[in-house]
């Protein structure tokens, strides 16, 4: 697999080249967006890692350049950290964004992550009622399967109803009482914070980066939700 | 293509019908039949308001109406007179048994003749008696001497022996020339002179009007006093009597209007019977005259006619104090020696044809009669004593006959009575018809005005656009001033040819007024009505076309003032003053004109001006503060830029002005520069903290990789540990650092939405579940004082509320001794969410509060450990931000921290 790592400054790229070789992929390393496009043109690349505050052409640009033509996964890379700048990038055609300064594991499992995606051709029935996809989660309810990435997860039965229930409205916020409620079955009245413990493991196993989920979503002071991909 | 050949004909056959009506040719046409309709109409209900006016509503709701009978005709004239009057009007109406006889000596014939054939004339009567009277003119009569010399005149009837010595008679003018002479000469025209000679006499029989007013007076309880003898004159010339003249039906009210001329006529009769008689003395064949009793008016004729058949005669003067207006003395002289007439009705035929001489009060009197009765009367009324002398010296010779012309006589005493009949006889006892009319013209009237109101403004039926002509365009005012105006004006003007009307009878009957200046009120009249009509049809049309137009709210004058006053006066306030202002002007006005009675229009106007100058000052005024405080208000909102020019300019506010515009100026420089300084802040913070990103980013993947690495001894891992621990501490601290210069210089976009506070908290626990099992702690929740239904919303933003839990949490775990219990409250405080957590400090505090919350302050001991002392100062901030509080409390080990946020529902 060759992942093209374009970023202006030089230690950087090395220190992801190292990362992901140890994986396996081969790294080719860019300095500049039009570098970058260059190399897309010449090499067969399957994801790029792209900062965006570059010389010459920045990632944005390149990014929306090569958006035109291809459709690789591309996890954008920046000190840039506002909800505005993640916005705009996943808008211009990011599939991912991450922060720096980043943790490389947290890279490493990202890209393999979007590699998985990118590269597994179907197997996934979408018109089956009992599967539920949502981006990279998979749910086979038949089979009482979860997958993260093709990967099979292992969750106990209140995490898999959790996030059976949180699968099947993607999008919507349901709060701790709503959820404990919908699960337990009993009022949620003074409940401590037992949902929240739930969903926080629940997040370490499917999450990349429990800290920063990218599915299953906290909205503050009203709930949590799986965000539709 | 036939169908639409055929539809079109038909559209056209009804378009050709109903377009007749919406051409300019139809318009017109229906409006002058409009306006005709209207006339008509209008005469109509003039004419029953007239009959309603004069006669009272009883004229219709009584069924057996009687204008005789009527109060109001009774209320006119007196009762006997009434009687009297009904009477002779029933006779008149009756009589077909009054004979008439002739006696022709010569011609050897008696004939008799039903008055009414032989005349072809009308007779009347009043006040007379019933006899048979025959009127002998010469001693050579039929059957014997009837000349009586008491009384010179005797009756008898033809067969039997019966006599009468006073009777009554009345001639119309007409049928005595046309019987008698004319000119004196023998009337060749009436077929009677010629059968007859001029001998013949005629004795007239009437009925008995006496017997007949007798009987109704039996029934009505009337006192009818009949003047048959002078002493009844006399008793009665104080009395309420209607001489009713049946040709004119005309009532004369008084027994003195009547005698008045009387009197002057005997007065000067006697003088003229005076000279007559000297002069037929002289002429031995005259030596009986009978001296009947017409007057002239212009005495000169009489004398001329006179003194033509008497030679001799000398021409005196004699002044003739007649009425002005009236001649109503007509005389008739019989010669008795060539039985010759000589009368003056002939010849003053011109002037006598003005008059309506067709009725007369023939009175025969004897001289003696005159003497002794009339004379007595007379000369105690009247003082004439020259009348008995005259008189008296007369002798016996002559018979006096008085015709008396009574319409002449109370020409202008005529009574309303008169004219009161002639109304109820012409136009009163129409009114049924009267009524009917008006209603049909009315009906028509609103049949044309209705159809032309609907077509009105538009040039086909299915034509939608109203066409306004000059006159619809003004205001709605204007119209309603002109139509009031019309109507009034129509009102007073239809009222006053009405009532002229009735003058032009009363005066046109004598001709002697100029009916001229009627007529003139009547055409007047009708072309006003024309006039009247004309405006009041085009201003209702004008009307239908503004509603139809929707044009009268628009174009309402008060509307356009209010809207000119509002745009000028401006501020409320001073327009309510404005107002109150006016209303004590014109109270003050009124005030004045009642008890002052100035109405001046000088003053008026004068103060109509003072308030348009006070409204302009006013309105000037308060436009510009108006303008001014607009513009402090912009600047206020932060509008600069702004400048203000005022309308009108007055020096009052210009330095005022001018100043608010540099306050502006000034704002303008210190807020930017005030915004400058900000933004490079954040700028700053913002550069520098990517640019610390960068290496930091390389530094701690470095470390990262150093640790992959095997390290030659263990201290050489440590080293790597603290490398990375303090990578990580400093990475921290970049982000906090931009953080912290965002919120504290308010550059921080907050999305605010209502969140529960409970959940939140219950979500950010969720999140130091393991972290406070590392040291053993426990969180606990309490909610005291919670009811079923309690709800802990407050308005805030999400993430940043959970990142001020997240650093409050954060210290409860990293400052906490380890196994105790992290207390958390959540209680609602009146209309506000208290949050509180309470934790044991591992470390003694000995630092206050304050200084805790100080930016990067920590308490001693705690520099040792991770944290950049941001936090407390950025939370702190941030829930200011939010609109809530946030401080911290120490007593002894505890560590409570509040937050307090308003609730909403």
């Amino acid at each position: 697999m060759n992942i093209l790592v374009c970023d202006d400054d030089k230690e950087i790229v090395e220190a992801i080249t190292i990362y992901l070789k140890q994986e396996g992929y081969t790294i080719i390393p860019a300095y500049n967006g039009r570098q970058a496009l260059d190399i897309l043109e010449k090499t067969e690349i399957h994801l790029i890692i792209l900062d965006i505050m570059m010389p010459e052409m920045d990632g944005m640009h390149a990014l929306y350049e090569l958006r035109e033509t291809s459709s690789i996964p591309v996890i954008l890379l920046s000190a840039k950290s506002e909800d505005m700048d993640k916005i705009l990038g996943l808008n211009v055609g990011a599939d991912d964004y991450v922060t720096k300064p980043f943790n490389p594991l947290e890279l490493v499992a990202r890209v393999k992550s979007q590699l998985r995606r990118y590269t597994s051709l179907g197997g996934i029935d979408k018109e089956n009622d009992n599967i539920l996809v949502n981006g990279a989660l998979e749910m086979d309810r038949e089979k009482k399967l979860f997958k993260v990435d093709g990967e099979p997860i292992k969750l106990t039965p209140t995490e898999y109803n959790i996030l059976e229930l949180l699968m099947e409205n993607p999008g919507k916020v349901f709060s701790s009482a709503e959820i404990y409620e919908k699960i337990w079955g009993e009022d949620a009245y003074a409940t401590d914070n037992i949902v929240s413990v739930h969903i926080r493991r629940i997040r370490e196993k499917i999450e990349i980066n429990p800290k920063n989920p990218d599915y299953l979503k906290v909205m503050w002071g009203v709930g949590y939700h799986l965000e539709k991909k | 293509m036939d169908k639409k050949g055929t539809n079109n004909e038909l559209n056209n056959d009804v378009k050709s019908k109903g377009s007749w009506k919406y051409s300019i040719k139809g318009k017109i046409i229906r409006r002058v039949f409009c306006l005709m309709t209207y006339m008509i109409f209008v005469t109509f209900v003039g004419l029953a308001g007239f009959v309603f006016y004069e006669f009272g509503t009883e004229i219709i709701t009584n069924k057996n109406y009687n204008f005789y009978e009527s109060d109001r005709f009774r209320n006119r004239v007196s009762d006997e007179a009434l009687l009297v009057a009904e009477s002779i009007h029933d006779i008149r109406n009756n009589d077909q048994t009054s004979t008439f006889k002739i006696i022709d000596a010569d011609k050897n014939m008696i004939n008799t003749y039903n008055l009414r054939d032989l005349m072809s004339a009308e007779i009347y009567t009043v006040d007379s008696l019933s006899s048979i009277k025959q009127f002998l003119v010469d001693s050579t009569p039929l059957d014997g001497s009837i000349y009586d010399e008491q009384y010179g005149l005797k009756l008898i009837e033809d067969k039997g022996i019966d006599s009468y010595d006073d009777c009554y008679l009345f001639f119309t003018r007409e049928s005595f020339k046309k019987l008698f002479i004319q000119n004196g000469v023998q009337n060749t025209n009436n077929w009677l002179s010629d059968k007859f000679s001029e001998s013949a006499y005629f004795i007239y029989l009437e009925p008995d009007i006496m017997s007949v007013i007798r009987e109704k007076a039996k029934y009505q309880d009337f006192n009818i006093t009949f003047v048959d003898s002078t002493n009844d004159i006399y008793n009665m010339s104080d009395q309420k009597f209607a001489v009713y003249d049946p040709s004119q039906d005309i009532y004369y009210s008084s027994w003195d209007d009547y005698f008045i001329s009387f009197t002057h006529y005997i007065y000067k009769l006697s003088d003229m019977f005076v000279e007559i008689c000297n002069h037929h003395e002289a002429n031995e064949n005259v030596s009986n005259i009978v001296f009947p009793a017409l007057w002239s008016e212009n005495y000169r004729d009489i004398w001329e006619f006179v003194s033509s058949k008497y030679d001799g005669i000398d021409n005196p003067e004699y002044e003739i104090d007649l009425r002005s207006q009236s001649a109503f003395v007509y005389y008739m002289l019989l010669d008795n020696e060539d039985s010759t007439v000589y009368s003056n009705v002939g010849g003053l035929r011109d002037i006598l044809k003005e008059d309506n001489i067709n009725s007369y009060v023939l009175v025969r009197e004897y001289y003696d009669g005159m003497t002794s009765k009339v004379a007595n009367a007379y000369q105690e009324l009247y003082g004439y004593e020259d009348i008995v002398d005259t008189l008296n010296e007369i002798g016996n010779n002559c018979v006096m006959y008085f015709g008396i012309d009574p319409s002449r006589l109370t020409a202008e005493d005529q009574s309303l009575a008169a004219s009161y009949v002639w109304a109820y006889r012409k136009i009163g006892c129409h009114i049924w018809f009267i009524m009917i009319g008006a209603l049909v013209s009315f009906i028509l009237l609103i049949v044309q005005a209705v159809s032309l109101i609907k077509t009105t403004g538009r040039m086909s039926i299915e034509d939608n656009n109203i066409i306004l002509n000059w006159f619809d365009k003004f205001h709605f005012e204007i119209w309603l001033l002109i139509y009031i105006g019309v109507i009034v004006l129509s009102l007073l003007v239809s009222h006053y040819a009405v009532t002229s009307v009735m003058h032009f009878h009363n005066v046109t009957k004598f001709g002697y007024r100029l009916s001229l200046w009627n007529f003139g009120i009547l055409i007047n009249g009708i072309l006003s009505s024309v006039v009247f009509g004309f405006s009041f049809m085009e201003l209702t049309l004008s009307l239908a076309r503004r509603i139809k137009a929707y044009n009268i709210k628009s174009r309402l004058l008060i509307r356009e003032l209010y809207h000119w006053l509002q745009r000028k006066s401006g501020d409320q306030r001073l327009k309510i003053y404005v107002w109150i202002y006016v209303v004590l002007e014109v109270l003050f006005v009124v005030y004045m004109y009642n008890k002052y009675q100035v109405t001046s229009p000088a003053l008026m106007i004068f103060f109509a001006f003072m308030w348009i100058v006070a409204l302009y000052a006013v309105g000037k005024f308060t436009a510009d503060m108006r303008q001014l405080s607009e513009e402090i208000d912009r600047i206020r909102e932060g509008d600069f830029d702004t400048e203000v020019k005022l309308q009108y300019s007055s020096s009052l506010f210009d330095d005022l002005a001018i100043g608010i515009n540099h306050v502006g100026d000034g704002l303008k420089d210190a807020v930017e520069k005030s915004l400058k300084d900000e933004r490079v802040k954040t700028e700053l913070i913002t550069n520098v903290s990517h640019d610390l990103k960068t290496p930091l980013t390389s530094i701690i993947n470095y470390i990262n990789l150093l640790k992959t690495e095997k390290m030659p001894t263990p201290e050489a891992e440590h080293y790597i540990e603290v490398l990375e621990s303090k990578a990580h501490r400093l990475s921290h601290l970049t982000e906090d650092l931009v953080d912290a210069a965002k919120v504290t210089s308010g550059n921080v976009e907050l999305n605010m939405m209502p969140l529960s506070f409970d959940e939140l908290v219950k979500q950010a626990l969720g999140e130091f579940e393991e972290k406070y099992e590392e040291k053993n702690l426990e969180a606990v929740i309490t909610y005291p004082d919670r009811n079923e239904s309690e709800t802990y919303k407050v308005m805030a933003d999400g993430r940043r509320l959970y990142r001020i839990l997240e650093n409050v949490l954060q210290n409860a775990y990293k400052y906490s001794l380890e196994n105790t219990r992290i207390y958390i409250e959540m209680k609602n405080v009146g209309d506000h969410v208290k949050f509180v957590t309470k934790n044991v400090s591992k470390a003694p505090l000995n630092i206050s509060a304050e200084e805790l919350m100080l930016r990067f302050t920590r308490g001693d001991s705690s520099r040792a450990t991770e944290g950049s002392g941001l936090g407390l100062s950025i939370s702190k901030d941030l829930t200011k931000l939010m609109g809530g509080s946030f401080s911290i409390e120490l007593d002894g080990d505890l560590f409570k921290v509040i937050i307090i946020f308003p609730r909403i529902a």
